[in-house]
């Protein structure tokens, strides 16, 4: 078969696949106000996979730092405290314990993953979150995917080497009118000061 | 509010555009992730309507990444609609997922043609074999996968619709030089997988 046949071939397969598009919608109004709700500006992704298929490796994480709900902010929903696990490359690969600090071997190119879990689903409300990487205390956006899921846990997946030389992350997490825009987010990193509608979650990062 | 001033509001931030955005888009972008999903087993104990749902959301995502890269790369002028090119990511994306179970980057630019002449350069002739309904539907997903946003309108426009370069040119005010380029390119990048997936007859 020619190049042309076989382009021709693939313009028919295509064609014939879409003469199935009339059917009735699949998804609700309802997936479609959740689809939009998690589309927050910057880098928050809605987890792909439910933070479910993360449930049982978190269950077993070495160490968990709690981060319990002391005060009740006047903006948004209340949020649960959260637990928070960090992920180095070498406890990605099963090798280590996860563990509250993030921690880098030096010059490594590997993966690091970030999650931070409600103690319980924070239901109706949505939520989103910043990362950022404190260097000299100032905050820095941290480029890495941010995932929220629809209970409100947060996953944060990057490059190691991206996280440069911070010290610490910091992820703002809570309601989009309680945190306000980036800057918002950027303030809050700054203070790392929590209430009850945003959580200013802290990890800090070894190095070898 | 138009396609194009939805897509400015939605990657400005606004929330009521973003729901107009993907109310606009959704019905195509699930309907073609379901297609592509029936093709293919679902995984044990998924609920299809939720699979159909966390790939849309994976689709969503990426056209708003990156400030909305690959949203900004749609462009009225060309003649495609919004929903027929957030369609075309839709389906890419929707064939990275379930191929690899992730997600794969865009490329910045359209296909490594050094990488593919390369390749490509010294085979005297083209002889594929792609007889069967896998064999095609491997094929085509692949093309997806290599093909930037640009590209897959082009695909679309001279693969699926067959349109004339002519009529590409004009619609497109793309320059016939441009738009043949392109039928190449998209001819190597088949030759290339068709090599690699050994469909050689």
């Amino acid at each position: 078969m020619k190049e042309d046949e076989v382009l021709s071939k693939i313009g028919a397969h295509v064609r014939e696949e879409r003469g199935e598009e009339d059917a009735p919608a699949i998804l609700d109004g309802e997936a479609a106000e959740r689809i939009a709700s998690r589309l927050a500006p910057a880098k928050v992704i809605p987890f792909r996979r439910r933070v479910m298929t993360y449930g049982a490796p978190l269950a077993l994480a070495a160490a968990v730092l709690l981060f319990v709900m002391t005060r009740h902010g006047e903006n948004g929903p209340q949020l649960p405290g959260y637990a928070v696990t960090a992920t180095g490359e070498q406890a990605m690969r099963g090798e280590t314990a996860k563990s509250t600090r993030l921690h880098l071997a030096k010059g490594q190119a590997g993966r690091f993953e970030i999650v931070a879990r409600p103690d319980t689903a924070v239901a109706e409300a949505k939520v989103v979150a910043y990362a950022f990487a404190m260097i000299d205390g100032e905050p820095t956006a941290l480029d890495a995917k941010v995932d929220v899921s629809k209970d409100g846990a947060v996953r944060i997946t990057g490059e190691s080497r991206l996280i440069g030389a911070a010290s610490e992350l910091r992820i703002v997490v809570g309601a989009p009118e309680a945190i306000g825009k980036y800057e918002g987010a950027l303030d809050r990193a700054k203070s790392g000061s929590s209430d009850g509608s945003v959580r200013v979650l802290s990890i800090a990062i070894d190095r070898d | 509010m138009d396609d194009k001033e939805i897509v400015e509001r939605a990657l400005s931030g606004d929330a009521v555009a973003t729901r107009r955005l993907v109310d606009r888009v959704l019905p195509v972008v699930s309907a073609r992730i379901a297609r592509l999903l029936s093709r293919r087993k679902s995984r044990a104990g998924r609920d299809a309507r939720q699979e159909v749902e966390d790939i849309a959301q994976e689709v969503f995502a990426s056209l708003f990444e990156d400030g909305g890269r690959v949203l900004r790369a749609w462009d009225p002028a060309r003649g495609l609609s919004l929903p027929s090119f957030c369609g075309l990511v839709a389906e890419r994306e929707a064939c990275s997922i379930l191929r690899s179970g992730r997600r794969s980057p865009w490329s910045a630019d359209p296909t490594e043609e050094a990488d593919l002449e390369k390749g490509l350069g010294v085979e005297p002739g083209f002889e594929a074999r792609v007889e069967t309904r896998e064999q095609l539907e491997l094929l085509v997903d692949r093309v997806r996968e290599a093909l930037s946003p640009l590209g897959l309108e082009m695909f679309e426009r001279l693969i699926v619709r067959e349109e004339s370069v002519e009529s590409v040119c004009k619609d497109t005010k793309m320059s016939a030089d441009a738009v043949y380029a392109w039928k190449s390119r998209i001819g190597k990048i088949v030759r290339e997988i068709v090599r690699k997936e050994n469909l050689v007859a």
